[in-house]
């Protein structure tokens, strides 16, 4: 089955300053899908209103068919929504492992496809999580851990990790969820070119498992060894347009 | 005539008149604008005018004075409305994320407002939940006071073990409605919330004389249960309670859910985003707390264990070599304020009937001189013991029981 994220006439405005307006957009013709754009056009905004951190003042958002407008951000993740943070936001008391498993036994997470079959069942959902930390989870997050390149560092407080692992620690927490659509917010950003470029491999391998891509980012050239399509944003008039060039 | 009429107002936070002398009086219809510098103290004033017409126009009246209310209205529903109006009219650039599963309001209540003349509208919201507060507030003091239904109620203190049991279990009930608002507040403000909450049941708990919290014992007619009751059922059930507790705790921790618990502790956002619901999760947390353990049984197990102590330290080579001996001395009934608790709760039948026993109530002298002779030579081998300085009082119950 392939995922079908789309959105019609978004737009988002703070007091005065409308930040989106009428974006519409469609991952379901690209497996991959990057954004680029000049500071403060407002890309991740763009994010937060698709994953449902932030609530659109116009339009309308769906996921399968479904109009997820109205739902929030945990909603959306249980039905395969899933964001990575521009600025990576571990669980500092916890253990790398320990962060990796709550996306586990969360929204796809170790309750697989019956969980986006009854999105709306949370307390089915809860029940068959039943044996909580069961060994399914434990698999999961190891497998995540191994696919970031960070299961080495299981047992570390996610404290003290550096901003790198970090990221990957972003990452590896979003796959334990199984995602149906992964929103990447400058995932790369802050890195160094080399450290960006250990990303890349990553991402391409979740592409070929099947997970929807849509990632924002400064460079093109990262962009491009991975995406299908790439659109550029430009910041006009103080509102986000959106043109498709082809790759 | 005024619709209100301030005079004089002052109003100091410790050495700071944030308020000197404002008087104002207010026609009908009138729009009355307050202008001023940053922290000139319109708000303050605001909120003691609103306390003050709040104490003195509804709520004096309706339970015909008291302390209570008047120190809830001013203090509490103040608060309360400046909590409730921040909570609404607070930024939440997220209003729909926590749409689902959240108390919804019926109709328009949460977006309408009642337009008043001059161009002033006010949200039905705040002023159906300030309506709500005070007639709950008032009903239920009411009912508990004025009903013959509310002083049964107050009269189950007189079972202290039924009491606790359904005050934990009230306090439970009562903490799922009162964590649909609450738990929308977040960090700091939600420990302010929760503190303010807080202690105005506590000024509750505290002002009602059949409790008498002031006066630092809890629930008196624990007081009239015998020493073999404090011992066992209650020292027992107090521990069992407390290692099931622990291993609750635990097992929670260890649990999908425990670790939901501390993913939002250390980033709520990135909890929501990986699919983590911090409301429902909050609640699972919130109202079970609140059930606990009643400081009630406290009094009675830390007596006990104070008695335990005191043979066990008897023994210890830290005061043994120093030649220190421990003992405790237990009277019952003497003439303090304490006696009057107990003609209120165990009644004045049991109080004059113990007097009646013993030919008169103990004074502090009794066991003042106790104390003394356990301090002199004259007691130097008088060791870890707890010397009963009650005129006969537990010498005479087993007695009256067994029919010597």
């Amino acid at each position: 089955m392939t995922a079908t994220l789309k959105a019609a006439g978004i737009g988002k405005r703070f007091g005065a300053l409308a930040v989106l307006q009428g974006i519409d957009f469609d991952v379901s013709s690209d497996a991959a899908i990057g954004i680029v754009g000049p500071n403060g056009v407002g890309k991740s905004t763009l994010m937060a209103v698709l994953s449902g951190a932030l609530a659109p003042n116009a339009g309308r958002i769906e996921m399968d068919g479904r109009d997820i407008t109205g739902l929030g951000a945990a909603e959306r993740a249980g039905l395969g929504v899933m964001r990575t943070h521009q600025i990576p936001k571990p669980f500092g008391g916890l253990t790398v492992l320990e962060n990796v498993l709550v996306g586990a036994t969360h929204a796809g997470g170790a309750l697989g496809a019956a969980a986006y079959e009854r999105p709306d069942d949370w307390h089915a959902n809860a029940a068959h999580a039943g044996d909580a930390l069961g060994p399914a989870a434990h698999e999961l997050a190891l497998e995540a851990l191994e696919t970031a390149g960070m299961r080495s560092l299981a047992n570390r407080p996610a404290e003290s990790l550096e901003l790198l692992d970090r990221k990957r620690l972003e990452l590896a927490r979003a796959l334990a969820t199984r995602p149906k659509t992964l929103l990447l917010d400058e995932i790369g950003g802050g890195l160094t070119d080399a450290e960006a470029e250990d990303l890349v491999p990553m991402i391409k391998g979740l592409r070929e498992k099947g997970v929807w891509i849509v990632w924002i980012a400064h460079s093109v050239h990262l962009l491009l060894q991975v995406v299908d399509r790439l659109i550029c944003v430009d910041a006009g008039a103080a509102s986000m347009r959106m043109g498709s060039l082809p790759p | 005539m005024g619709l209100l009429t301030v005079e004089a107002l002052d109003l100091r936070y410790g050495r700071f008149r944030a308020v000197r002398g404002v008087s104002l009086s207010i026609l009908r219809g009138e729009v009355v604008a307050l202008i001023g510098a940053n922290r000139a103290g319109k708000t303050t004033f605001l909120r003691a005018a609103v306390g003050w017409a709040l104490q003195r126009l509804f709520l004096e009246r309706a339970a015909r004075g008291g302390e209570l209310l008047p120190i809830l209205s001013t203090f509490g529903l103040a608060i309360v409305l400046d909590t409730v109006m921040f909570q609404i009219f607070g930024a939440n650039a997220n209003a729909n994320a926590n749409a689902k599963g959240m108390l919804q309001f019926p109709g328009d209540l949460a977006f309408a407002a009642y337009d008043l003349p001059g161009g002033i509208s006010v949200g039905k919201l705040p002023v159906w939940m300030l309506a709500t507060a005070i007639v709950v507030l008032g009903g239920l003091h009411l009912m508990l006071t004025r009903t013959t239904l509310g002083r049964r109620i107050r009269a189950t203190a007189m079972d202290p073990f039924l009491a606790m049991v359904l005050g934990a279990v009230a306090v439970g009930v009562l903490a799922w409605p009162i964590s649909l608002f609450m738990l929308r507040l977040k960090g700091g403000e939600f420990s302010i919330g929760m503190w303010v909450l807080a202690s105005m049941g506590q000024l509750c708990v505290k002002l009602d004389p059949m409790i008498q919290g002031e006066t630092a014992s809890s629930l008196i007619s624990l007081n009239a249960c015998g020493a073999d009751i404090w011992r066992d059922p209650i020292y027992w059930g107090a521990l069992a309670a407390m290692t099931l507790l622990l291993g609750a705790l635990f097992a929670l921790l260890r649990s999908r859910e425990g670790l939901a618990i501390q993913a939002i502790r250390d980033g709520e956002e990135a909890a929501l985003s990986l699919g983590v619901r911090p409301e429902r999760t909050k609640r699972l947390l919130f109202v079970p707390a609140s059930f606990g353990i009643p400081n009630e049984a406290g009094y009675p197990v830390s007596n006990v264990i104070l008695l335990v102590w005191t043979m066990m330290a008897a023994h210890q080579a830290q005061f043994k070599s120093r030649g220190i001996r421990l003992n405790a001395v237990a009277p019952v009934p003497v003439e303090t304020p304490i006696l009057m608790q107990f003609r209120a709760v165990p009644g004045d039948a049991r109080v004059d009937n113990d007097i009646a026993r013993l030919g008169r109530a103990g004074t502090a002298l009794d066991v003042a001189l106790v104390v003394l002779f356990l301090c002199s030579a004259a007691a130097r081998w008088i060791n870890g013991a707890n010397i009963a300085a009650d005129g006969g009082h537990e010498g005479s119950t087993p007695a009256e029981v067994l029919g010597f």
